[in-house]
């Protein structure tokens, strides 16, 4: 555990999850996330969903302390990742993003060359030095499929990808880091349908090693992928429970009307 | 012509329709405004045109005179106006013992241009990140505005300050500072001008003048680089330093080249500062500090006295040096703009290796 300066650093091989508690977040005042507690089980897909505007990307870039670069942004209460408070004292936000990757709502990639894109943050962190980043590239290229349509073309640009294999690039890129959860913010709603299946499929597998949370306005690929239903409205917490429950027999009114569509 | 052709069914007024009434349905205001815009579009095209053909027409003779020892001489002296002899070359008359060469502008152009173009693109890049990624936000606009602000100081008041004040303080305290530095740099070895009279001076002004141009170009650019770029980097741990050195430099990098050659373009160009700052030696430097002259200072400074000679090859000579100014003006800009032009496409830089 590397997360405070303190702890002396081991990989587990499996992953803690997420516990959230008591977490605010308020842009200029308002609140967007109310005082939500829940947990997010480790090696699980869990989907958060909900309505426009309830909170779902806030709650996600929370996780990783994303709101600290945004101006009027305001976070209380506690996550803990792998046993360590993120927003406690003497946390290393470098070594929390590093163990928090996040898959954003587009592609990303830098403006640097496809092998650039993949081996340029392991390399900062120290994971990888200039012998071995080779291997290691390849490695989560071939893991996210991707290696047999760049593999001819790693000192070219990304920008020449589809907009799949872009979003497969900046998968590759968050994996290279070896975290130990896994954000993603609508990571297909840009994506055709054959890249959606696969990067659907591939977050299944992920769940293996890491801790997935992914946020869905599509509740068919909610249904699909998801092992866990994290509901949110207005910022709280309406149910919390197994898909299954969760698309079958929701405990709460208004999970049973967003199920069925009347909400949402 | 497909999408107007697809309109002109449907909509009311559709591109087709504007099309149609091109020709006989404009108002009176409709006509006036057409040729006051169409000549206003005119305008500029035709004043390059102009000038350049003025330029090479006036200039003929003196290309003439001159050759290849225009660009390898370094000797430029407009005759002796009151000899009863005359020089020829080539049937060309002109006073005697003129020669033509501009070697010396050339050095002197090019020297204090580069000197001030390494300077300022380094401070006006640092500065503007500096600006945009570190420094609290409250005081990145006041700053900015200052940056701007020195823009607007009119060149001759850099030239005075530069005379006055600058180059008296820099030959007095810096200078003597620097020469040491040649034992290290052989670069800096030399003596100055006690009132710091020179090139390097005069780059340094230059530096000044042309930092407002690549700052705000550079502002703008990191300005525009995506918010979801720096933020992926952010989520993979990354301090700012390696996002702006991954993501944001990699962004603006062409941009900057493109704003350093509009900045070099300017200084090139520079007249009145240079001409009070650089000393007007009529031979190139010596040293990093010493005097010289430019193309542009030489005209300002030498017109006068070119306007005496009965044979009129002097101001021929002048055309000479100012369209070869004009050239290595256009050059620049033109470079700057076709860079520009790659920028919005969206083919963007790549580098070499992890």
């Amino acid at each position: 555990m590397q997360l405070a300066g303190t702890n002396v650093a081991t990989k587990e091989e499996v992953s803690a999850g997420v516990a959230i508690e008591g977490l605010t977040v308020k842009f200029r005042g308002t609140p967007l996330i109310d005082g939500i507690s829940t947990l997010f089980e480790p090696n699980k897909v869990t989907a958060i969903v909900g309505p426009t505007g309830c909170g779902k990307t806030t709650l996600l870039r929370s996780i990783n302390r994303m709101h600290d670069h945004v101006t009027g942004m305001r976070v209380s209460g506690s996550v803990v990742v792998e046993g360590v408070d993120i927003y406690g004292p003497d946390v290393n936000v470098r070594e929390v993003r590093r163990r928090v990757g996040m898959l954003f709502q587009r592609p990303n990639p830098f403006p640097r060359s496809i092998v650039e894109n993949v081996g340029l943050a392991p390399r900062a962190h120290g994971l990888a030095d200039r012998g071995n980043v080779r291997e290691l590239v390849r490695e989560n290229l071939t893991m996210v499929g991707l290696w047999d349509a760049v593999s001819n073309r790693l000192h070219g640009s990304p920008f020449g990808l589809s907009g799949g294999q872009q979003q497969l690039l900046c998968l590759a890129r968050t994996l290279a880091l070896s975290p130990d959860v896994l954000l993603l913010d609508e990571p297909t709603s840009a994506l055709d349908p054959d890249t959606t299946d696969h990067i659907e499929s591939l977050m299944k597998k992920l769940s293996e090693h890491m801790t997935v949370l992914i946020v869905t306005h599509n509740l068919a690929q909610a249904s699909r992928i998801s092992d866990n239903v994290l509901f949110l409205m207005k910022g709280n917490v309406v149910e919390a429970t197994s898909a299954r429950t969760f698309f079958h027999d929701p405990a709460d009114d208004r999970s049973r009307a967003y199920v069925s569509g009347r909400i949402g | 012509m497909i999408l107007v052709r697809r309109r002109a069914g449907g909509l009311p007024a559709g591109p087709a329709r504007v099309a149609r009434t091109h020709s006989h349905e404009l108002s009176t205001g409709d006509r006036v405004l057409q040729w006051v815009s169409g000549a206003a579009a005119t305008v500029p095209l035709a004043g390059l045109l102009f000038i350049t053909i003025i330029l090479v027409v006036w200039a003929i003779p003196a290309i003439i005179y001159s050759g290849g020892t225009f660009f390898t001489s370094d000797k430029f002296f407009i005759g002796n106006f009151y000899n009863p002899n005359f020089s020829s070359v080539n049937g060309v008359v002109a006073p005697f013992g003129a020669n033509y060469g501009a070697l010396t502008f050339i050095i002197g152009t090019m020297t204090s241009s580069l000197i001030a173009l390494v300077l300022a693109v380094p401070i006006s890049v640092g500065g503007v990140l500096m600006l945009s990624e570190w420094i609290p936000r409250q005081l990145e606009g006041p700053l900015s505005t200052f940056l701007e602000l020195l823009a607007g100081i009119p060149s001759v008041v850099f030239g005075f300050w530069g005379l006055t004040v600058f180059g008296p303080f820099l030959g007095a305290h810096v200078f003597p500072a620097l020469s040491h530095l040649g034992v290290i740099l052989p670069f800096f070895k030399g003596s100055w001008a006690y009132n710091g009279q020179g090139l390097l001076t005069a780059s340094l002004v230059l530096t000044l003048m042309i930092i407002p141009i690549i700052a705000s170009t550079t502002r703008q650019l990191v300005r525009r680089v995506p918010v979801l770029a720096t933020e992926g980097a952010l989520a993979l741990g990354m301090t700012k330093y390696e996002v702006v050195r991954v993501v944001t430099i990699p962004y603006v990098r062409t941009g900057i080249i493109a704003s350093a050659l509009l900045g070099w373009g300017r200084a090139l160009g520079e007249t009145i500062a240079v001409l009070l700052i650089i000393g007007m030696a009529n031979n190139p430097p010596v040293n990093v500090y010493g005097t010289t002259s430019t193309l542009a200072s030489t005209i300002a400074a030498d017109l006068d006295s070119a306007l005496g000679d009965g044979t009129g090859m002097a101001v021929r000579a002048m055309a000479l040096l100012g369209l070869l100014l004009l050239t290595m003006s256009l050059i620049t800009n033109l470079a700057g703009r076709l860079v520009v032009r790659r920028i919005s496409s969206d083919a963007l830089p790549v580098g070499r290796g992890v």
